[in-house]
């Protein structure tokens, strides 16, 4: 059977899994709980049930999907591998918050897919290796290189994963009542069951299949919500007259800044944080390694187009949630009797009045004049999660799709959790300890060191989530400018420009790397920016000094030796296999 | 299996060379579309169409709609270039 039928037959009977989830709820034949449970133990099983089918004891396997993985596949996988938590749960919210400037992250997060298909998906594919730290190793002659790149590689994804098990535990805790400690070990679970036994292999066809729920769970309440209001279930077309009202009823408030427009003076950073998110995007290497798994360059080529595809498509719904949620909180909140607000304020406000309400509640409601009437001030937001978590009850839907938005949210964090942790166990197991520690190793030493270490970096994720480190969720946005600036430059040049060398490699890669580090620090403890750029959008002075940095330093020293300018040449053409010809694998 | 020496040299650096350009000129439209309706914000944001204000409709589809369309058209197109200059994949 093909893929394409499995996956169909799939999706399908999700569909009616959901909605026979629907009629018992409607028949009364089960509550909240058992809804939230059965979501639970049912996704989690089909992920664990990939994981353990896709089992295999072949490293070609374990690290690269025996690079047999079809470029539409691919793009579903790279698609739940990208989409985090924060992705699925938080952007809306942002969006929320900030309107215009919050694109900044929608236009950002889809446009480094441009430069990673133009600059280094085909030519890693062509070059045909298991880790980022490979890529540098061959190309700038030697173990100094792997180091500087595997510890980048490993100090950008634990940051990543630390916040998607804190993603877990949150959702579990909000959905399920479980403690938040409870709630990450389980995810950790989740995790462990689909990555240990068939490592690339079994993650890529698990993030297929989360992919697949994700994406079906984001659509749905806002689809619903749009064919309430104008009759049709498109929500990215419709909320064009939303935003309109929006406008009218701001400009009726007497608000300053409209929503849909930038905060004044805001052109630079907008800039900046953009731009950062798609270097990092173009440098995080558990996206990179994703285009090691086709079968050709030319798929590796045509995989770009499908991830972006399958990305798009939450990103350009994403705004859609936040003008609605904008719009209903402007016209059937703001303005109302505090005695008579709608039934979903009552479901996630945490305090009405004074008066608790839900302890897990987003919001207060606070009646600051004593008037009886919310104004827009009266509605204090904790968490503008809220704009994605309470969409479904805004559109009047039964609990089941708050149900399918809890497997969704579970979903992408497990995948992008998935995708990490593979990156950190194999930068360890093939980088640190096959190439570097022991290169004699047998192929049964390699797999068990990959998922003994695999073991312990998700135990030690889990466990550093359990503090609930709030600066781990600053750290991630951070991670961008980081990886971009870090990685980026090295990877681009060691491909286009010949002459690069070893050591201008490295010095580029730490200057790029200490660069946005040293401004991350001075903007976040200090409020010191250059140019008035925000900490978060370090990478767009990182990024150029890697570059430059790399360019200077290896004219200042011999170009690198013939082999590897030969090898430069190979990657550069889609003919030929270059790992044979380096003499590596 | 055949490595890149086996291809014409002068085949290799023509192949080389429009691919860079049309590398460029990728890269250039890609941040033409982005930077674009940045830059313009207040002006574009003053048109309106299906509701949208302009500048808000890009950063928020227009470019991300054109970043896809910028990825297809590079893989199709070099997929012909690596025909054209016989360095195309052995199947």
């Amino acid at each position: 059977m093909s893929w394409g039928r499995i996956f169909s037959i799939y999706t399908g009977s999700f569909i009616v899994f959901t909605i026979l989830l629907a009629i018992l709820e409607y028949a009364g034949a089960i509550g909240k709980t058992g809804i939230g449970y059965t979501f639970l133990i049912v996704t989690i099983g089909v992920y664990a049930l990939i994981g353990v089918l896709s089992r295999t004891a072949k490293p070609d396997q374990y690290y690269v999907a025996g690079r047999g993985v079809p470029a539409f596949f691919n793009g579903m996988a790279t698609g739940a591998d990208w989409m985090s938590a924060a992705s699925f749960i938080s952007m809306a919210g942002a969006l929320y918050a900030t309107g215009f400037d919050g694109l900044a992250y929608v236009t950002g997060w889809t446009g480094g897919y441009v430069l990673l298909a133009v600059y280094l998906a085909p030519y890693l594919r062509k070059f045909g290796a298991y880790t980022i730290p490979d890529f540098l190793a061959l190309r700038y002659g030697g173990n100094a290189a792997r180091v500087v790149g595997l510890l980048m590689a490993i100090g950008a994804s634990f940051t990543y994963l630390i916040a998607q098990i804190t993603g877990v535990g949150i959702i579990m805790g909000r959905f399920l009542g479980f403690d938040f400690n409870v709630g990450a070990f389980v995810g950790l679970a989740g995790i462990l069951v689909c990555s240990m036994l068939g490592g690339m292999r079994a993650v890529t066809w698990t993030q297929v299949a989360q992919y697949i729920i994700l994406i079906i769970a984001y659509i749905t309440p806002v689809a619903m919500l749009s064919y309430k209001h104008f009759g049709v279930p498109l929500p990215e077309f419709t909320y064009g007259r939303v935003l309109q009202d929006i406008t009218a009823i701001e400009t009726q408030l007497g608000v300053q800044k409209l929503w849909v427009d930038m905060v004044p003076g805001g052109m630079l950073n907008w800039f900046a944080l953009c731009f950062c998110m798609m270097v990092g995007t173009a440098g995080l290497p558990h996206i990179l390694m994703r285009y090691y798994t086709t079968p050709s360059v030319r798929e590796a080529r045509e995989s770009v187009g499908w991830s972006l595809f399958f990305i798009f498509l939450l990103y350009f719904t994403a705004p859609s949630y936040a003008a609605f949620a904008k719009w209903t909180v402007l016209k059937d909140v703001v303005g109302k009797k505090i005695t008579e607000l709608p039934e979903w304020v009552h479901k996630w406000g945490d305090t009405i009045d004074g008066v608790a309400n839900n302890k897990l509640g987003l919001f207060d409601i606070v009646d600051k004049n004593k008037d009886g009437i919310l104004q827009l001030g009266d509605l204090v937001i904790k968490s503008t999660d809220f704009v994605v978590l309470a969409t479904p009850e805004i559109a009047g839907l039964p609990y089941v799709i708050t149900g399918l938005v809890m497997a969704g949210g579970l979903a992408a964090a497990l995948s992008t959790a998935d995708g990490l942790l593979l990156t950190i166990s194999n930068a360890l197991s093939h980088d640190l300890y096959y190439k570097i520690i022991d290169p004699h190793a047998s192929i049964v030493r390699r797999l068990t060191a990959a998922r003994l270490l695999l073991v312990v970096a998700a135990v030690a994720g889990a466990y550093v989530a359990t503090f609930r480190i709030n600066i781990i969720v600053a750290v991630v946005a951070y991670a961008f400018a980081l990886a971009g600036s870090g990685f980026f430059p090295a990877l681009v040049m060691g491909i286009f420009w010949k002459r690069a060398n070893k050591q201008g490699a490295i010095a580029g890669m730490i200057a790029g790397f200490m660069t946005a580090l040293i401004l991350l620090v001075l903007g976040r403890n200090w409020g010191i920016y250059i140019l008035g750029v925000k900490e978060i959008g370090a990478g767009v002075f990182g990024v150029p000094v890697g570059f430059i940095v790399i360019w200077v330093v290896s004219l200042m020293f011999p170009p690198p030796d013939q082999q590897t300018q030969d090898l430069v040449e190979e990657v550069r053409y889609p003919k030929g296999t270059t790992m044979k010809l380096a003499g590596i694998e | 299996m055949a490595g890149v020496r086996d291809i014409d040299k002068k085949a290799r650096e023509a192949y080389w060379l429009e691919t860079t350009r049309f590398t460029w000129l990728i890269v250039i439209l890609w941040f033409v579309s982005w930077v674009g309706p940045l830059v313009l914000h207040s002006w574009l944001n003053k048109f309106v169409v299906f509701g949208f204000p302009l500048s808000y409709w890009f950063e928020a589809q227009g470019s991300l709609a054109f970043f896809i369309v910028l990825i297809v058209w590079y893989a199709i197109k070099m997929n012909k270039l690596d025909q054209k200059y016989g360095v195309a994949e052995e199947v």
